[in-house]
């Protein structure tokens, strides 16, 4: 699997690298952190499944942004995106 | 690990991450090295540069330095900033679109500062 890591907000250019990397993508998840939280609010991430969205809930709440149906907004978002970043087999790109 | 993808996406000389990503691609080349100039990355490219005004090290001597170091510009990102009627280092290798992503996927690693 391809992991994306965003920290970066919808305008800056290393997001639209990002997202043209992970459009390109077969299988794809996104863990979306500080300023990468406001890309929620685009529609840039509607055509990858919502539950490949992992979102860091206090960068969230702290943003004032809500999550839509189906993403994954979990507890332990940084010990879960470690894991997947030294799964056997995964590419990372973080932005 | 036997290829990495240098990442440049800040114009030189105003910061000091151009610098840093040319040296850490000069101390890799053991490796296959590839620096990609990206939206403001691509100002590296500009021909006829010289640092000592600045007391600063003129960066496109790296890249003549380097030969081991390929220098891809991202073309679309000189093209929105006027730059493709400017001269450029001979040794920077222009790339449309699909080309740079093609050349991100297909090395390790992709490292940006």
């Amino acid at each position: 699997m391809e992991i994306f890591f965003l920290t970066k907000p919808p305008r800056s250019d290393r997001t639209e690298l990002c997202l043209r990397l992970l459009q390109s993508s077969n299988d794809a998840a996104i863990y979306l952190a500080g300023d990468g939280i406001y890309n929620l609010l685009e529609d840039s991430l509607k055509a990858l499944p919502p539950e490949r969205i992992i979102v860091c809930k206090e960068d969230m709440q702290a943003r004032g942004v809500a999550a839509r149906e189906g993403v994954a907004v979990p507890d332990d978002f940084y010990e879960r995106l470690v894991e997947d970043l030294m799964r056997e087999g995964n590419r990372v790109y973080t932005f | 690990m036997r290829s990495a993808f240098y990442l440049l996406d800040v114009a030189p000389y105003g910061s000091e991450k151009a610098y840093g990503l040319l040296n850490a691609s000069a101390v890799s080349i053991e490796m296959e090295v590839t620096l990609g100039l990206y939206a403001d990355g691509v100002y590296l490219a500009l021909a006829g540069q010289d640092g000592q005004a600045l007391a600063a090290p003129t960066m496109s001597d790296t890249i003549y330095a380097y030969p081991e170091i390929r220098v891809l510009a991202h073309e679309p990102s000189l093209a929105r900033r006027g730059l493709l009627c400017e001269s450029l280092i001979e040794r920077v290798e222009l790339v449309d679109d699909a080309d740079f992503l093609q050349r991100i996927r297909a090395a390790e690693c992709l490292i940006i500062l």
